[in-house]
């Protein structure tokens, strides 16, 4: 392959980041100049993190009429909040799946048989798990009563009109997440609560759900670019998104002010546990899923900022939707 | 911090004072304000400043050239670069009659 052919390659992967409206309106002039002034890797780059602004201050001629400004920013709230949301569960998953404070947990191998008791958890724990499950859950439910009218009308319109491709989009906000929430909770009805899981099979329930959510978010953005919805509903989605982007907001704080302070709770020097006779070093104690995934600061760092970039995308793509749809007359 | 000192040079600026010479494409701005200006503008930097100017109204898009589209400046273009530019000449006229105080600078 040419490095020409590589370097174009690289600049419509970076165009790919870019919302869909500005890449109609500018994508084939940015490719014919990176075509032409032989811009390489750095200048993908700088493509790339162009694409931020792009999503949080979308220039306003892009979505000449309301409606479209409501549907562009209606695809872009699901799709940022599904990765908030997203970050809730796996950590809601997480508490659930981690080892209970108190409780006395057996090990046997090496020829000897050890006990560890394990430590409380921080106490800011305490409210921040509160609020995060029932900002979460408003959230959630904000979400689907806003959707679901809209949802409704377009399958109903994609049903009548043939439209199967977008029958199959309409479906894709469903049968994932679904499927993926009825096998979390078959498997970890089946899971001994006390024994945990591995950091492996976490990370394979947390990239699944990630999956489950995006291709959801993705199914309804085509399909509202697509078919291209008017009316009630779409005004009542893009007003009910800001109710959903807020709550969310509240769970994300909530669950990150948790996350760090197990972070610095984990990171702290631990006393060996001693139970019985037995004696635990401190490095097996570690191992165990209750702080092992809250040790890594390259891991936090990382989740903070997809945290932050996807509830600032949110809040700023709802307020503005929000605003066509109180603006938006009949 | 003397690598900070070139924050004049604003790409909004540049791209409305390169477009103040006449229409130009994508290619034809970034050459134009490194050849003139010695400022290199990325393509990310460029297509970034040029739908903000375009959303208000400071440029226009012209009939594409099969991929390469020119623009050129509207007249709210010309006023704000205008504007902008006697701000500018305020601020250099005070660096310089500063600088003339100074013992050992050559005045212009």
């Amino acid at each position: 392959m040419s490095s020409d052919s590589d370097r174009l390659r690289l600049a419509r992967l970076a165009l790919g980041l870019y919302p869909a409206a500005w890449r109609d309106r500018y994508g084939d002039e940015v490719l014919a100049l990176m075509a032409q002034s032989g811009g390489g890797t750095r200048a993908a780059g700088s493509l790339a993190w162009h694409a931020v602004p792009a999503w949080i201050c979308p220039p306003r001629h892009l979505y000449a009429d309301r409606g479209a400004r409501m549907r562009a920013s209606l695809s872009t709230v699901v799709l940022a909040w599904s990765i908030l949301a997203g970050f809730g569960l796996a950590f809601a998953l997480l508490k659930q799946l981690a080892v209970p404070a108190g409780v006395v947990v057996m090990f046997a191998g090496g020829g000897k048989t050890r006990f560890v008791r394990i430590a409380p958890y921080p106490g800011i724990l305490a409210w921040t798990d509160r609020a995060s499950e029932v900002a979460l859950v408003v959230s959630v439910l904000a979400i689907a009563a806003g959707a679901l009218p809209l949802w409704l009308v377009m399958l109903r319109r994609a049903r009548r009109e043939h439209r199967h491709r977008d029958v199959t989009r309409l479906l894709m906000p469903v049968l994932p997440p679904a499927g993926y929430l009825i096998a979390v909770v078959t498997e970890t009805g089946l899971i001994h609560r006390h024994f945990g899981i591995g950091p492996e099979v976490f990370l394979v329930y947390v990239l699944a759900g990630f999956a489950a959510a995006l291709l959801g978010a993705t199914g309804l953005g085509l399909a509202l670019r697509s078919m291209k919805p008017r009316g009630p509903a779409v005004r009542f989605a893009g007003r009910v998104a800001l109710l959903a982007v807020a709550s969310g907001l509240v769970a994300a704080i909530a669950s990150s002010t948790a996350v760090v302070s197990l972070y610095l709770a984990a990171r702290s020097p631990l006393e060996p546990v001693t139970y019985s006779r037995y004696l635990l070093p401190v490095s097996e104690y570690r191992q165990l899923l209750t702080h092992e995934p809250y040790r890594s600061t390259g891991m936090l760092i990382a989740c903070l900022v997809l945290i932050t970039a996807a509830a600032a995308v949110a809040v700023v793509s709802a307020t503005r939707g929000a605003t066509a749809a109180t603006a938006q007359p009949n | 911090m003397t690598d900070r000192l070139d924050r004049w040079a604003d790409p909004p600026l540049l791209v409305l004072a390169s477009l103040a010479g006449g229409p130009k494409h994508g290619y034809a701005i970034t050459h134009d304000v490194a050849e003139t200006m010695g400022v290199r503008l990325s393509a990310g930097t460029l297509y970034a400043v040029i739908s903000r100017l375009e959303a208000r109204g400071l440029i226009e898009p012209l009939e594409a050239d099969d991929r390469r589209r020119p623009y050129q400046i509207t007249a709210a273009g010309a006023e704000a670069l205008a504007q902008q530019a006697e701000r500018m000449s305020s601020v250099i006229a005070l660096f310089r009659q500063r600088l003339s105080t100074r013992p050992g600078l050559a005045q212009s």
